[in-house]
């Protein structure tokens, strides 16, 4: 469920879904997404107890993407099939697609990385969460033409980082 | 419309913002111009793969107390599916399975280090072990054999595991 639109609050649940959608973009495993969420929540009260973040929304998916961008750095390139305890899990269709998500969420994470935090949320706004650059512009405090800027500096190193990757796939 | 007019709106075109109005002239210097259409189909292939990553399965949040509890919904259980099968999948599936394995061979040798392999190793020695395991029960199956049997509805924990180590041996 979205809360484009609500006013903000500063309770941590009217946004744990989106939190946990963020962590679960760039980790794809819902026990890492989880330990994220988890973290974020801590950070979140330890940040309230002196003041609520005035942007509670556009705070947290910042907070969240670095977050989640550090344990994807943890992983490194760990299976993509869960193998926990005695164990497997498959999370998608088959076996090859499962892999082929697993590789590119790790190449994005990646390009994310190289992203100065603004541009990173405006895209993982415009990108996963659909709002319009003038909805961003709201939540972020930013000028509009500065959010487009954003997007597409941010977009640009995307591709970048995504090259070699099609390179790959382009059969010569 | 000139390059620097096309250039300013084209995060407009990519979010998909872009007003009725001004589609003519910018389809036009999009077909015009071979600079600014490469530079529009490299930014627009890059915001189209970041979108085609998979999002999380829905979770509905609950507090307990001062925690709280995240559960993935029933309905959109995580499971293999077969009706995403067509005939010819499991035939094209060892190549499809190769394939992704050589990427995988990729990343891992692309600079993850040490770590990323010894991870592996253990998901692929707890692989072994459910293979040995499974194998007591109703002997020993081909390769070919559990991927198709991976692919179905109901797969076996020894088919997945058996694929696991069918692409860590072709990434060693
Ligand atoms: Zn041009």
């Amino acid at each position: 469920m979205s809360t484009i639109g609500k006013p903000p609050t500063d309770r941590f649940e009217d946004y744990t879904s989106e939190v946990y959608g963020w962590a679960f973009r760039l980790l794809g495993r819902h026990h890492d997404a989880l330990d994220v969420v988890q973290e974020v929540f801590l950070r979140w009260n330890t940040q309230c107890r002196s003041a609520a973040p005035d942007r509670p929304r556009g705070w947290l998916r910042r907070v969240t993407l670095n977050r989640a961008i550090d344990v994807r750095r943890q992983r490194h390139g760990q299976a993509a099939i869960d193998v926990t305890g005695d164990e497997v899990q498959i999370r998608y269709e088959d076996v090859a697609a499962c892999l082929d998500h697993e590789t590119l969420r790790n190449d994005i994470t990646l390009a994310l990385d190289q992203l100065s935090d603004v541009q990173r949320s405006v895209l993982v706004a415009k990108t996963y969460d659909e709002m319009t650059f003038a909805q961003i512009a709201g939540e972020l405090g930013l000028a509009l033409s500065t959010v487009k800027t954003h997007y597409l500096r941010a977009l640009r190193t995307v591709h970048d980082r995504l090259q070699p990757r099609w390179a790959k796939e382009t059969p010569s | 419309m000139n390059c620097e007019t096309f250039e300013s709106l084209m995060a407009d075109a990519l979010g998909d913002e872009l007003a009725p109005g001004q589609h003519p002239a910018f389809d036009e210097h999009l077909a015009a111009c071979t600079t600014c259409r490469q530079e529009f189909e490299s930014l627009r292939a890059t915001a189209a793969t970041m979108h085609s990553l998979p999002g999380p399965q829905r979770v509905t949040v609950r507090r307990e107390g001062s925690r709280l509890v995240l559960e993935e919904r029933s309905d959109h259980q995580l499971r293999l599916d077969a009706s995403h099968q067509k005939p010819s999948t499991a035939a094209s599936s060892p190549l499809k399975i190769l394939r992704y394995a050589a990427g995988l061979l990729i990343a891992f040798t692309g600079g993850y280090g040490f770590h990323a392999v010894i991870m592996a190793r253990d998901a692929i020695r707890t692989a072994e072990t459910i293979v040995q395991a499974d194998k007591q029960d109703d002997g020993e199956t081909s390769l070919q054999g559990s991927i198709v049997q991976a692919h179905s509805r109901k797969p076996k924990r020894s088919d997945l595991a058996k694929c696991l180590i069918a692409m860590s041996a072709r990434k060693r």
